[in-house]
């Protein structure tokens, strides 16, 4: 009973699945590996600049607090 | 800048990443098929379980954020998160499966969900809390958007094993370290206060004098099922889930009855996939600036009209009409729900309210999938299952609309009042 139901729910449709990989290959007309790269890449770099703004921050933030007031 | 923004910017990442390595699931249905010889239906049990088992999980992993703090919770999720989608690639027996997406992973999801993370930010933000968490949910589309190609590619250029250890590692080599760092529970921890305002006295100016809690404020999670707003918030949610959950479903083969292609089909529901990242930020900024319940009602009643048009007008025109009203509305309505939730019953127990509010989002999907299949098969056509989920929008969207938020949310709580009513 609780497979029947189960087995009637959804996953992410192929079909649309199928889209979104048509839409890319069009748009960056690239192989796997360099879509991989790239998309990775991307991936990569949200962290990595929200990081970097972080400690950007806070390194001026230390340099304000050691400069002198007048 | 705030550090509240680096706590925004570490959710959405959130977001982008469980959301995208859960939604990929469906590109591993045919190589899982083709290795194990496992059929389409049995593999879609694991994803369904997974679906029914975050749903419950949630107000239980909730009341384990209100007691614990969003870090510890957030932070040790997105671990067991990352932990389970790497162990996938191991996958030998179908139970396996089973118990590793629809279990582990599926719970593991619920303690970094959009509920938590909603939660969180909440307590970062007051004046700017709708648009925060509608930033928030938009990290999901992203997740689709990007990271589900990425898995695609990835499969295409390697197997499936490949995949899911990368994405597992994604998670906990990219996901983890960046939570660790910056998440933090609440803006005093830092000395700080909500919205990065310099003081509490500018940030009630800011707030025009209003009080840090509304009459309804709880700190059980009990007593504010004792009060009509999160009733009406709940009926409204339950409606949500039931007419996304049919959509996610049953929407391309709808399309494809009515003599669209696959390829138009799925082009009017990425459509609407899009949509939804304007929608979901548009409704969190405006709500900021306008009554939420308002919106919230309004966010309902075009998703109705855009089910009513769906019917009405045969063409592939109705179904384009359809996808981009319903496009708008589509994770709208969490910004809405979750900033009118805090804003009433105050931030204490906000982790299990809005799991349990969530909870009945996910019995409407549940249910709303089940039954539109099964008229469909009953009458051979999706034209009774449209018909009663947009018939229902229209109650979700007076349920929205007659909650009496300036007498219950704490925007709308003059600070002269509050302090007569303490009695100094």
């Amino acid at each position: 009973m609780l497979y029947a139901i189960l087995a009637h729910q959804g996953d992410a449709d192929p079909t649309l699945l199928g889209w979104i990989k048509d839409q890319l290959d069009h748009l960056l007309g690239l192989g796997p590996w360099a879509a991989v790269i790239l998309l990775g890449l991307l991936t990569l770099a949200m962290p990595a600049a929200i990081v970097a703004l972080y400690l950007v921050q806070q390194r001026r933030q230390r340099t304000g607090d050691r400069a002198p007031r007048p | 800048m705030y550090y509240g923004w680096y706590i925004v910017a570490t959710c959405v990442f959130i977001a982008f990443l469980t959301n995208g390595a859960r939604n990929a699931f469906g590109i591993f249905v045919l190589p899982l098929e083709h290795d194990f010889g496992w059929n389409r239906g049995a593999i879609s049990v694991a994803a369904s379980l997974g679906f029914l088992v975050n749903g419950l999980a949630q107000p239980f992993l909730g009341r384990i954020f209100d007691r614990m703090g969003g870090r510890k919770v957030i932070l040790s999720s997105l671990i067991l998160f990352g932990i389970a989608t790497a162990l996938l690639s191991l996958t030998f027996h179908y139970l396996f499966l089973v118990f590793m997406f629809g279990l582990v992973s599926a719970a593991a999801m619920s303690g970094s969900s959009l509920t938590n993370t909603g939660a969180l930010l909440t307590r970062w933000f007051r004046r700017k809390r709708a648009t925060v968490v509608g930033l928030n949910a938009s990290g999901m589309s992203f997740g689709g958007l990007l990271l589900v190609p990425f898995a695609m590619y990835l499969l295409q250029a390697t197997n499936w094993r490949v995949t899911w250890a990368a994405l597992g590692l994604m998670v906990l080599v990219l996901g983890v370290p960046l939570a660790w760092l910056l998440l933090r529970d609440d803006p005093a921890q830092l000395g700080l206060q909500p919205d990065g305002d310099s003081d509490p006295a500018t940030a009630a100016g800011k707030s025009g004098g209003r009080r840090q809690d509304g009459p309804y404020a709880v700190d059980k999670w009990r007593d504010s099922f004792k009060s009509p707003p999160i009733w009406h918030l709940s009926a409204a949610y339950f409606v949500c889930g039931a007419t996304t959950g049919v959509l996610n479903v049953h929407f391309v083969p709808y399309a494809v009855d009515r003599g669209v292609s696959p390829a138009t089909a799925a082009n009017i529901f990425g459509f609407m996939m899009g949509l939804n990242v304007v929608g979901s930020i548009a409704a969190g900024f405006f709500s900021d600036k306008f009554s939420r319940k308002n919106l919230l009602a309004l966010v309902y009643a075009m998703r109705g009209i855009a089910y009513l048009l769906l019917l009405l007008i045969p063409s592939t025109g109705g179904l384009w009409v359809f996808a981009a009203l319903a496009g708008f509305s589509w994770i709208a309505t969490a910004p809405l729900t979750t900033s009118l939730t805090a804003d009433v019953y105050g931030l204490k127990a906000l982790g299990t309210i809005s799991g349990v509010s969530f909870l009945f989002h996910a019995l409407g999907s549940f249910g709303s999938i089940l039954l539109a299949g099964f008229l469909f098969d009953l009458t051979g056509s999706y034209t009774i299952p449209f018909a009663v989920a947009g018939a229902l929008l229209a109650p979700a969207a007076l349920a929205a609309f007659t909650i009496k938020e300036r007498r219950y949310s704490v925007r709308y709580q003059p600070r002269a009042a509050a302090a007569e009513a303490a009695g100094d």
